[in-house]
This record gives structure tokens, C-alpha cells and sequence, in this order.
């Protein structure tokens, strides 16, 4: 890797002094350390979010479950509190990557890097799920803006999420090398209905499917996924053509639709 | 595990046939191997190459002058320099006859670019510095154009008319033509068969990826003008004189190689590399020890690649269903370069087995070599008897099925019968054992095909697909006959024995250990192997084809025979009595009818030296491992998502001496064919880039999707052409597992009407034949 500073602030207001052009935050570096490693990024100065106690951790407040940042996916995983009140969340952390990866990886890494694969998206855009950074509060309709593209601004650090306590399902189909999804479906049911949101396999990254969350909104039982369009043009690449993952997602709908309606039932 | 037949004495809990624990894990698992990169020599600079990130082009500029000026290089080296200096060639070994009598022509293997390039991560440059990071630096000013050409990268079209021409040289990159067998006997008996089955399929390319990158480290001693090279190879004694007399230029007793501790081989390791004189030539150049290890990403585009066959097949059958010609054509690829055994191994290491467990009394085989915008390509665990029994078994599969016959009988009554053994086949080859119908009857009953139907139904209910399928796979151990052992004693009751193989993770510190164990008498812990210097060993053949246990078991057998007559001699001296009046056992010389005796270590401390010994043995053929292996899978119609979900193997592996290893020995290659079965495959695009050079994009078969396997083995057939009665076993496990696990899922889906599969067979490669059959 090229020669950077790097620096482990304590606070958020730290960080928050320090980030901007060039001037990158670490989280759990499961994108960024290889990046680094390949000399494929030359920032000025690393800032390390890993000393920050306040970016971790997981806590109710407000009939919402808020977890941190800086939280790693086997936390979520494992947590009794998301275990019971967002099951689909904590099987889809426990599905990200293998043991290592679950160990440093973090949800606001996950969220801030916008991996059209990534799992986390998912969900967040599925459960409508707030961003809350240092700067301001934003909703996961609002903070996926294309691949690898978010709300974010530069300078702008995602300090927790905030999520509802609703029934969910979580289901991938694995891309057998890296184990991101070659298509994944999240599913929960809201005041307003179904929400499916679907990861791995839009060309612009997570995309909710208001064809199959119409017709499940208007039969409950409903269950012919194939039949129904899926607008967004598919990801195309060594792994997976789009038909593939069309069928993918259609697949993965319909298993994981069944999953929510034991969960409702 | 089980065995079949326990025919050996028990020699105590480590003696022969024992399931002794691997001696050398301890050290592995806890952080204390001596592996290449842990070699840290004073002084040392560290070496980087700069590669190509073009498959073909005329080199325009290369001008290094500003990297030679940047902070911490001290040597930059190039091609030019190289050729000037004539080490810029990588010679191939086994250059192929062709059936004009001609020997086929050799493109030069350059270690660094000259005027062309040819295939991307092909070396350019080499530079020298304090540190990686500075070198790295350094590889970034040099001014590297090329004028981009076409490229041929893909071996199933390369050889079509109207492809770039991968060398200038070589019309239509056809590198070779080879033939073998008998061409109007194999007519005949296609004209007058009564039913004629082809099949044309795709072995691939895969990337062998030992955990362990390639490594060279290279000391150069100026009092003494001697090179050491130290690096992970599967035996140091050809690179050793490669080294000394292509680049070196030395007298072959001024280099040594040695080979630390190994974390896989797999055929990979075997033979050199570009790096190799790179760091050489630079450490005598600098009289510096220069240090280069591969990134993992590295290691993927420059490792040598395996398999990689286009395969047409055709099976001549009498209206009884018995084989009556078998007629090959084979286009192996090559990659850019000949690599040293490269052109052997879709030749005359696939003919070994050609006409696997079969009586083909016609056989025909064509193989042309194909040269591609790749890296080359070589040997990888089983170097052709993989491709040729893929194919053959495959092919038994489709004529079964096209023709209505039972597979299990229809190739029952095309084995070759025990009473004919020795065999001597339309391949050339002698097949000294075997008894194929013993092995079937007991794999067929473990694996319970008699009821399969049972379980199909049951999956049916699920929705899944479920099919069964087997291959009966032999293979021909290959490499140097001989071998050699020396024992020295070292008068602390412990003694050393040394080897000419090299262990890359296989447990030859215990087997051998237990075997000189049993054989003197002594406990395990009283004696030491040593592997991996040609300075204290002079010669070995090294580790592949198989040909490990078969040939230093037979040395350590002959040295340990010796020791022991000149024991009962020196002992017969000690106790003033007739040779022929003691007797050895279980370490101990007495004499008959007393109670005089001596341990045989004590012995040797009473005479330093004396018992010293050596000896190098030659076994008198190769042996011929087989079994048969049964997968079953189920496969989801909806996704194409496989799971193997029975894998029953029964092996005849000849003797055992350690059934332990032997059992891991099929796990790692079951695992290995597998993976090429069903995930793994190189993807070049079609400007010869490599498009899944990273572990994020190339599938290696994982624990959590690999089945439980049931081993078992047969004893009851010992190899009749070397005195330890073993077959050897490394390569046997990636050679059965692809076709079974294939010839299953196309059980799963005839129904459909699928009648072949190709590897890699993913879930979207699954589910797409099932869109186009429906």
C-alpha cells in the first residue's frame, strides 16, 4: 500500500473534525483494507472509527431497536434484542461473509460503502430503516443513490441506524466465491404493507419490488412471483447472467414470502 | 474408514499399517512451521516483478532508468540484459515427437519479456529493493508501452482458422500434433460396429492454489561462488541443475536448493519458474540474498494452470455391447509457453490410462497441442489421468444410458477380467493387478445403490432431483523409479534417515518415520527424516505422480534389510558366534538359543558409523491404484443448486502403511475434483484478461458444501511390481470424484432429457440446460 497517516480519535466529533477529501474513515476495513492493499486507493490520512465507544453497541429506544455504527455483524447476529424483535436482520447479519468477516465487518460500513451485493442495504431499505450520521437523519428511501453511491457527503459520518420491530425474512443465494448475493430478498411487513427489497442483482444496486409488494399487499396468500415484471435491468457478470438472476430473485421471493408468513401466522 | 481384508500384522501401534498421527502437525497448527517465507535471511532485499498488463503486443518502450534511480532499488533487471547473457530461457523437458518423425518446435520461455508479450503477468521486470513498498514505488516510473495485438486466449477456438497467432513461428497455434495407437485397426472397428456413442466435453482450466504462494529466496556466497536457493518446490534436484547450468552457469555442485517446510505442491510446485533465475541472478549480481514471494492475487494469474482439454470421445460397441475401438482427440492447451512438462501431460501421461479399467481392443488417440494468451500450463494433482478418465467415464455413462443398458453392467462386462492381469492394454500399458468386480460389489453395497430408488422418491418429494452415479478410475503412478535412503546413526539411540521426496503436506515425516520404525524396531521417535537439501542429499526424484510411498518405501525397505544383516555380522563379531546364529527381532539381536542380545541401537553406539548405510532401490514398474467412487446429489430445479449429498469410495490403494493418511490423502483430492466439478473454472475474457483472478470472484470448493465421505479400501490386492505391495495414493481422490459427481447430476436430470454436462456445473450452468430442455 501506498504510505498514508493514520490516526484512532475517541470521539465522533473528532473524526468529525478530521474526515474530508482524501482524509478516509476505516470501519471494519473488509473493503477498504484490501483496496489499500492493492494500491488502489492513496488516501492523505486513515481515520480509524474502531476507538469510538458510542459508534457500538445495540439499544431500544422508542419502540425502535438502534444499533451503531461501528456494531459488527456477528454482534448483530447474535443479539437477543434483534433476534427477537428484527429476526430477518439477525439471520441476515449471521449469513454476511465467513467468521472473520462477521468479526470486523460493520453495519455502517456495510451501508456507507453501498455494495450492490451487500446484504445490509437490504434490509435497511426493506424495513425503512434511518440513518442517522453525524450531520443529520436520513431514510433509507433517501440514502441509496446507485452503486457504491449514497446520500453521504463526504465529510459526513454514519454515527447508528435505527430500525422498527417488525416480522422479517432474509434469503440469499450465495455467489459461491465471496458469498455476497447473487440475488437476496428481504421481506417484512409494515403499517403500510409488504416491503421486499432486493440486493445482488439491480444494475443500480438495492431496489425495493413494488410489483411483488403490490400484489402481496392485495392478496396476503399470494405467491406466483414468476409471473410478475421486475423492472430494473439485472447485473450481468462471470458469476450470473441476468435471466439467472431474475429467476434468482423470483426464487427467492417466493421462499422468502413463505418465511414472513410463519412469522405473521 | 474401514478396511476390507486386515491382512497385516500388527507391528505394534505405530508399526506398519497402523493409523499413526501425523508427527509433523503439531508443528503446523501451532504456528512453528519453517515455511519459505519464514526464512529471513540478513541483509535480504526484496525482489518485485513488474508484469504485463497485456495478453499480446509488440513491446514499444520499456525504460526503466528512472526506477533504477528510485529511493532503495539497487537492482533492476530486464529481459534484454537476460538475453544478451543468454538466461532468458525456460527450457521444457519433454518436447513431443510428431508423427512425421519431427521433434516439435520450442518457442523460447523467456524469464523476462523481450520485444513481445504474450500473455498477461507475463514478467517484464524485476526489480530489486530495501523494501516491498520501494520496490513497488519503483515498478510504478518504469515507462512500459506496448502496442496492443490481437489475442487468442480461449484453447477451444485457438486452433480455428482466422485466430491471432499466439507466435510468429507456429502456424495456426497448433504447437504439436501427437498420435498413438493403432488408426486403421480403431476404422475398422468403427465400420464395423454395431453401435458408435461420441462425446465431446470440456476438462477446465483451473488454478491449482496451494494455501502456500510460490516463493524464491537466493543467497549467493562469493568465498565460495555458491548459489542457495531456497523455495517451495516438490524436490530441489531439477531446479537444481536447471539453475546451475541454464542461468548459472555453474558447475551443478555450486547450487543448492533447499525446500523448507511446503504448504501444497499439487504438481504446481514441480517445476521452475520464472522467478527462480530472477532471484538468483540478482543475488550473485548485488552479492545479496534477494527475497521474492508471490501475492495471493499473483499467485493466481502466474501459477501454472491445470487441465484445460477439449475432448471428443468415440466408443465402437459390438451388438453385445462390448467395446471394440475407443478413438481420442484431444486439444490441450498450453497456455504461452511450454512449461516443462507441459507437453507430456495431454500425451503420454493421458495415454497411460486411456482406456481406463476397460478391454479396448482398438485404440486410436490424437492430441494436438494448442498454444493460447495465457499463462502456461502444466500439471496439476493427477496431470492427465484426470482428463482421460473424466473423458472415459463420461463416455461409458452416455453409451449406458443412450443404449439403454444398466451402467453398473454394461461396464462390468467391458472390465478387464482379473484372470488377464498382467494387461497389457491398446495404451501401451501393463496393468501388473487389479480386480475391478471387488471393488464394485463392495462400493455398490455401501453406497446402497440397489436402493436408490427409494431415496429418489423421497427427494422427488421435496422437489428435488436426485440422481446417482459412479466412476471407476484407475491411474498410472509416474516419475523416476528409483530412489535412495540413507541412514545415519547418530549415537544417542536416535538415527536420521534422509529421502528424495518431498513432503508438500502429505505426512512423509510419519510414514516414513513409522516405516524405518517397523522395519528396525525401533520407536517412531527414535528416528528422524530428512528432506529437502541437495546438499545432504544428492539425489531424489521428488514428490508427484504418485510415486512417493511406492519408491522411498522401497529404499527404506532395502537400507533397513542392509542394516540389519550388517547388525547380525557386527553383533555375530561382539558375541564371538556364527552369523547365521542370530537373529533380529523387534530391534534386538540375539543369539539363538541364549540369552545374549543387543538392542540395535545399542549396537550402533558401541560402533559409531558402522551401521551407517545406504541404499537406492528401483522399483520394477509403475502400480495402478483404482477404485470406485458413488456420489449423489440433489439438485433444486429452481435455483440448479447441487448438493452432494452421499460419496462412497472404495479404494485399492495395494498395501497400507498408514491408512490415516491415506484417508486424508482422498479427502484433499475428492475435495480438489469436486471443486473443478463444480465451481472452480479460469475465465479469460476475450482481450486475455483474467476476469476471476481473486478468491472474491474464483469459487474454491468450501468444508460447508463438501459431503461426508465414506472411505473405505481394499488390501486384497497388493501391487505386484514393488516389494511393499502399495499402489500409492495422492492423485487418486481428483481423479474419480469429477465424473462421478457429473455422471450424477446427469442421472438427476435425463428425465428431462439432459444427456451431458459440462464442468464447471454451477447452479445457473444446471438450471440453464433445465430452461433449454424444458
Amino acid at each position: 500500500m501506498y504510505e498514508f497517516d493514520y490516526v484512532r480519535p475517541t470521539t465522533l466529533q473528532e473524526a468529525q473534525d478530521l474526515v474530508g477529501e482524501d482524509k478516509k474513515l476505516l470501519a471494519g476495513g473488509q473493503t477498504y483494507m484490501p483496496t489499500l492493499r492493492q494500491r488502489l486507493a492513496m488516501p492523505e490520512l486513515l481515520i480509524d472509527l474502531n476507538a469510538i465507544p458510542v459508534l457500538h453497541g445495540i439499544c431500544e429506544a422508542d419502540d425502535r431497536i438502534s444499533i451503531g455504527a461501528m456494531t459488527r455483524h456477528a454482534e448483530v447476529a447474535s443479539d437477543g434484542l434483534v433476534r427477537s424483535k428484527i429476526p430477518g436482520l439477525a439471520s441476515m447479519a449471521g449469513g454476511i461473509g465467513d467468521p472473520a468477516v462477521r468479526h470486523r465487518g460493520t453495519l455502517g460500513g456495510s451501508l456507507a460503502n453501498n455494495d450492490p451485493s451487500a446484504c445490509y442495504p437490504a434490509a435497511v431499505l426493506a424495513l425503512n430503516a434511518v440513518v442517522h450520521t453525524s450531520k443529520r437523519s436520513i431514510e433509507a428511501k433517501d440514502f441509496f443513490q446507485g452503486l457504491f453511491t449514497t446520500a453521504l457527503d463526504e465529510d459526513e459520518i454514519i454515527s447508528h441506524v435505527t430500525f422498527p420491530s417488525v416480522p422479517c425474512a432474509y434469503l440469499k443465494f450465495k455467489q459461491p466465491a465471496s458469498g455476497f448475493a447473487l440475488a437476496g430478498v428481504f421481506a417484512c411487513k409494515l403499517d403500510d404493507g409488504f416491503r421486499l427489497a432486493v440486493t445482488g442483482a439491480g444494475q443500480e444496486g438495492v431496489f425495493r419490488w413494488q410489483q411483488a409488494e403490490a400484489a402481496l399487499n392485495n392478496d396476503a396468500s399470494f405467491g406466483d412471483f414468476k409471473s410478475l415484471a421486475l423492472e430494473p435491468d439485472m447485473i450481468e457478470d462471470v458469476h450470473a447472467d441476468a435471466d439467472y438472476r431474475s429467476n434468482l430473485v423470483r426464487v427467492a421471493a417466493g421462499r422468502v414470502v413463505a418465511q414472513l408468513r410463519e412469522q405473521l401466522a | 474408514m474401514s478396511k476390507t481384508v486386515p491382512n497385516q500384522s500388527i507391528a505394534g501401534k505405530f508399526g506398519f499399517g497402523q493409523p499413526v498421527r501425523r508427527v509433523e502437525d503439531t508443528r503446523f497448527v501451532t504456528g512453528h512451521g519453517c515455511y519459505s517465507d519464514d526464512v529471513a535471511l540478513e541483509g535480504a532485499l526484496t525482489g518485485y516483478v513488474l508484469r504485463s498488463p497485456y495478453a499480446a503486443g509488440r513491446i514499444v518502450t520499456l525504460n526503466v532508468d528512472d526506477a533504477r534511480d528510485a529511493a532503495g532499488v539497487h537492482l533492476v533487471m530486464t529481459g534484454e540484459e537476460l538475453q544478451k547473457d543468454n538466461t532468458n530461457h525456460l527450457k521444457c523437458g519433454t518436447l513431443v515427437k510428431q508423427p512425421d518423425g519431427s521433434t516439435m518446435y520450442e518457442p523460447q520461455f523467456p524469464v523476462l519479456a523481450v520485444d513481445r508479450v504474450y500473455h498477461v503477468g507475463q514478467a517484464v521486470a524485476f526489480i530489486v529493493a530495501d523494501s516491498l513498498n520501494d520496490a513497488k514505488n519503483a515498478a510504478e516510473m518504469i515507462e512500459f508501452d506496448v502496442e496492443e495485438s490481437d489475442a487468442a486466449p480461449d484453447f477451444c477456438t485457438a486452433l480455428d482458422a482466422g485466430q491471432p497467432k499466439v507466435h510468429d513461428a507456429v502456424a495456426g497455434n497448433r504447437a504439436f500434433e501427437w498420435r498413438h495407437g493403432d488408426q486403421s485397426a480403431s476404422e475398422a472397428a468403427f465400420a464395423k460396429a454395431a453401435h458408435v456413442v461420441e462425446l465431446t466435453l470440456i476438462n477446465n482450466r483451473i488454478i491449482s492454489n496451494p494455501m502456500e504462494p510460490r516463493i524464491a529466496i537466493a543467497e549467493w556466497d562469493e568465498e565460495t561462488q555458491k548459489l542457495t536457493m531456497t523455495a517451495n518446490t516438490q524436490g530441489g534436484w531439477p531446479l537444481k541443475s536447471r539453475l546451475a547450468k541454464d542461468f548459472l552457469k555453474l558447475p551443478s555442485e555450486q547450487v543448492r536448493v533447499v525446500t523448507p517446510d511446503v504448504g501444497g505442491g499439487f504438481g504446481t510446485r514441480a517445476f521452475p519458474c520464472p522467478e527462480q533465475p530472477m532471484v538468483c541472478l540478482a543475488a550473485r549480481a548485488l552479492k545479496r540474498p534477494v527475497k521474492w514471494v508471490a501475492e495471493r492475487s499473483e499467485n493466481m494469474l502466474t501459477d501454472l494452470g491445470g487441465r484445460a482439454h477439449l475432448s471428443t470421445a468415440r466408443l465402437a460397441l459390438d451388438e453385445n455391447h462390448k467395446i471394440t475401438g475407443l478413438d481420442i482427440h484431444l486439444r490441450a492447451d498450453l497456455g504461452a509457453f511450454l512449461s516443462d512438462a507441459a507437453p507430456f501431460i495431454p500425451t503420454g501421461a493421458m495415454l497411460k490410462v486411456a482406456t481406463g479399467v476397460y478391454d479396448v481392443p482398438a485404440l486410436n488417440v490424437l492430441v494436438e497441442g494448442v498454444y493460447t494468451n495465457t499463462t502456461p500450463v502444466d500439471a496439476y494433482r493427477g496431470a492427465g489421468r484426470p482428463e482421460a478418465i473424466y473423458l472415459m467415464e463420461r463416455l461409458m455413462d452416455k453409451a449406458a444410458n443412450s443404449l439403454g443398458q444398466d451402467r453398473v453392467e454394461f461396464r462390468r462386462k467391458n472390465f478387464i477380467p482379473t484372470e488377464a492381469m498382467p494387461y497389457t492394454a491398446a495404451s501401451g500399458t501393463t496393468y501388473d493387478d487389479g480386480n475391478f468386480n471387488l471393488v464394485l460389489d463392495d462400493v455398490l453395497t455401501r453406497a446402497d445403490w440397489a436402493g436408490f430408488e427409494a431415496r429418489r422418491q423421497a427427494s422427488a418429494a421435496k422437489g428435488l432431483k436426485r440422481g446417482i452415479g459412479l466412476c471407476y478410475y484407475i491411474e498410472s503412478t509416474l516419475g523416476a523409479p528409483n530412489e535412495t535412503c540413507a541412514v545415519t546413526f547418530m549415537g544417542d539411540g536416535k538415527l536420521e534417515f534422509t529421502v528424495g521426496t518431498q513432503s508438500n503436506g502429505q505426512g512423509h515425516e510419519t510414514a516414513f518415520a513409522q516405516l524405518m520404525a517397523d522395519r528396525l524396531g525401533v520407536d517412531i521417535d527414535q528416528v528422524r527424516m530428512i528432506q529437502g537439501d541437495t546438499d545432504r542429499i544428492p539425489t531424489g526424484g521428488g514428490t508427484g505422480g504418485s510415486r512417493s510411498m511406492i519408491t522411498q518405501s522401497t529404499a527404506i525397505n532395502g537400507v533397513a534389510d542392509q542394516i540389519i544383516e550388517k547388525a547380525k555380522a557386527l553383533a555375530a563379531e561382539d558375541f564371538e558366534c556364527a552369523v547365521e546364529d542370530m537373529r533380529f527381532e523387534a530391534g534386538e539381536l540375539s543369539v539363538a538359543g541364549t540369552d545374549r542380545r543387543t538392542s540395535i541401537m545399542g549396537l550402533a553406539e558401541k560402533h559409531p558409523g558402522a551401521l551407517d548405510d545406504t541404499a537406492t532401490t528401483k522399483i520394477r514398474d509403475n502400480s495402478y491404484p483404482n477404485g470406485c467412487h458413488v456420489a449423489e446429489v440433489e439438485i433444486d430445479p429452481e435455483t440448479g443448486q447441487t448438493q452432494v449429498v452421499n460419496y462412497t469410495i472404495v479404494d485399492d490403494f495395494g498395501v497400507l502403511l498408514n491408512p490415516m493418511l491415506v484417508e486424508g490423502q482422498v479427502h484433499g483430492g475428492v475435495v480438489q475434483g469436486l471443486g473443478q466439478a463444480l465451481c472452480e473454472q479460469v475465465v479469460f475474457d476475450e482481450g486475455g484478461q483474467l476476469v476471476n483472478g481473486s478468491f472474491m470472484d474464483y469459487a474454491m470448493p468450501r468444508a460447508d458444501t463438501m459431503p461426508h465421505m465414506d472411505f473405505h479400501y481394499t488390501e486384497e490386492v497388493p501391487c505386484t511390481t514393488n516389494d511393499m505391495g502399495a499402489k500409492g495414493c495422492g492423485e487418486a481422490g481428483s481423479i474419480a470424484s469429477p465424473a462421478a459427481v457429473i455422471n450424477a447430476m446427469i442421472d438427476a436430470l435425463k428425465a428431462d432429457g439432459i444427456a451431458e454436462l459440462d464442468m464447471p456445473a454451477t447452479p445457473q450452468a444446471v438450471w440453464r440446460a433445465l430452461q433449454k430442455a424444458a
